[in-house]
């Protein structure tokens, strides 16, 4: 059972490094700031 | 039985990150204006608004929100999340998360406790899909964070007290956050941590990972005698001698102040976790 986890940790660990280095090269952590440095109208609640 | 050492060292830390992730003074203080430098950048793992007043660092339910709107794959964020949930799992819940904290505190007032109906947990798979991927996707809009009482708590009623120009605006969809979130304060006074245990996405997010992230807990059998002291103390009701890894759990660590000492932190490799250190800070009288 604990070489099954090992083997899903693995795998997660890799899709997570994959997912990560692909979303920095498409420039997502710009958007992300972008994103987050203008009022969310629908967080405070008035769009 | 006494845990309050860790208990209090957890306060303590959820405390640096909620004033540390929402310190900045400027924003809270002069003219409100949101911080957009590069810690914006940052998606920590944790329910954060990022329309607080003071905040240094994204949300990860709303950029993953943000990204559906332009329909485009948050692979960043999703990268994050993983990456932190293989680590850890919902480490950061229990120690990091400013709402967590909210809900924590609020348990602590002295009244008559219920528990959460044990289906009501799967109520946050569907917000997770429903309100944060799929509503947004289609409706080109945030709706999680239209529903969200941290939002709210930290976004809609600051920034309408510091802020005269949006009193004006503050209408029906405002006051039906305000009484959500009045909703989740008063059950948060009854229930262990109402929110992140039935509604919280981001909980739902690194839930999965607490079967196989490299921190793990792990019950000694032959130590446990079932008294049920683990989950006395736990803030999210777990039953940790039947589910040391439970999808709930939050890595607190409180029920390592077990009276026999068979609850513990580990790694998925079997070694134990540098972790068990936090014991010390323990000290456990039995009455």
């Amino acid at each position: 059972m604990r070489v099954f986890k090992i083997i899903f940790l693995a795998i997660s660990v890799l899709l997570g490094v994959l997912l990560l280095v692909y979303g920095i090269k498409l420039q997502d952590i710009l958007e992300v700031i972008t994103n987050g440095s203008i009022l969310c109208l629908s967080c405070v609640g008035i769009g | 039985m006494e845990f309050k050492p860790l208990s209090r060292l957890r306060t303590f830390w959820q405390f640096v990150f909620a004033v540390g992730m929402n310190g900045y003074v400027s924003g809270w203080i002069f003219k409100p204006h949101l911080y957009s430098g590069s810690a914006k950048g940052i998606v920590p793992p944790v329910l954060n608004c990022y329309a607080c007043p003071g905040t240094f660092v994204s949300c990860p339910a709303g950029s993953i929100q943000h990204f559906m709107v332009i329909k485009a794959i948050p692979y960043y964020v999703l990268g994050l999340i993983i990456l932190v949930g293989a680590s850890v799992g919902r480490l950061f819940c229990g120690w990091a998360c400013p709402f967590g904290l909210v809900q924590d505190l609020l348990y602590k007032i002295k009244t008559k406790k219920f528990r959460l109906p044990r289906w009501m947990r799967f109520g946050k798979y569907l917000f997770l899909i429903f309100t944060v991927f799929l509503i947004p996707y289609l409706i080109s809009d945030t709706f999680f964070c239209k529903l969200c009482p941290q939002g709210a708590l930290e976004g809609g009623i600051p920034q309408m007290l510091l802020n005269a120009e949006l009193h004006h605006l503050a209408g029906l969809l405002y006051w039906s956050k305000v009484v959500i979130l009045a909703v989740v304060v008063l059950a948060s006074i009854f229930v262990k941590r109402p929110f992140c245990r039935a509604v919280c996405p981001v909980g739902a997010l690194l839930a999965p990972f607490n079967r196989v992230s490299i921190l793990q807990m792990k019950v000694d059998g032959a130590a446990c005698t079932g008294c049920g002291w683990c989950q006395i103390v736990c803030p999210v009701d777990i039953n940790v001698s039947e589910d040391p890894n439970s999808l709930e759990c939050i890595r607190c660590g409180l029920c390592t102040s077990c009276p026999t000492s068979a609850v513990k932190f580990t790694t998925i490799f079997g070694k134990p976790s540098t972790l068990p250190k936090i014991e010390n800070f323990l000290k456990i009288d039995v009455d």
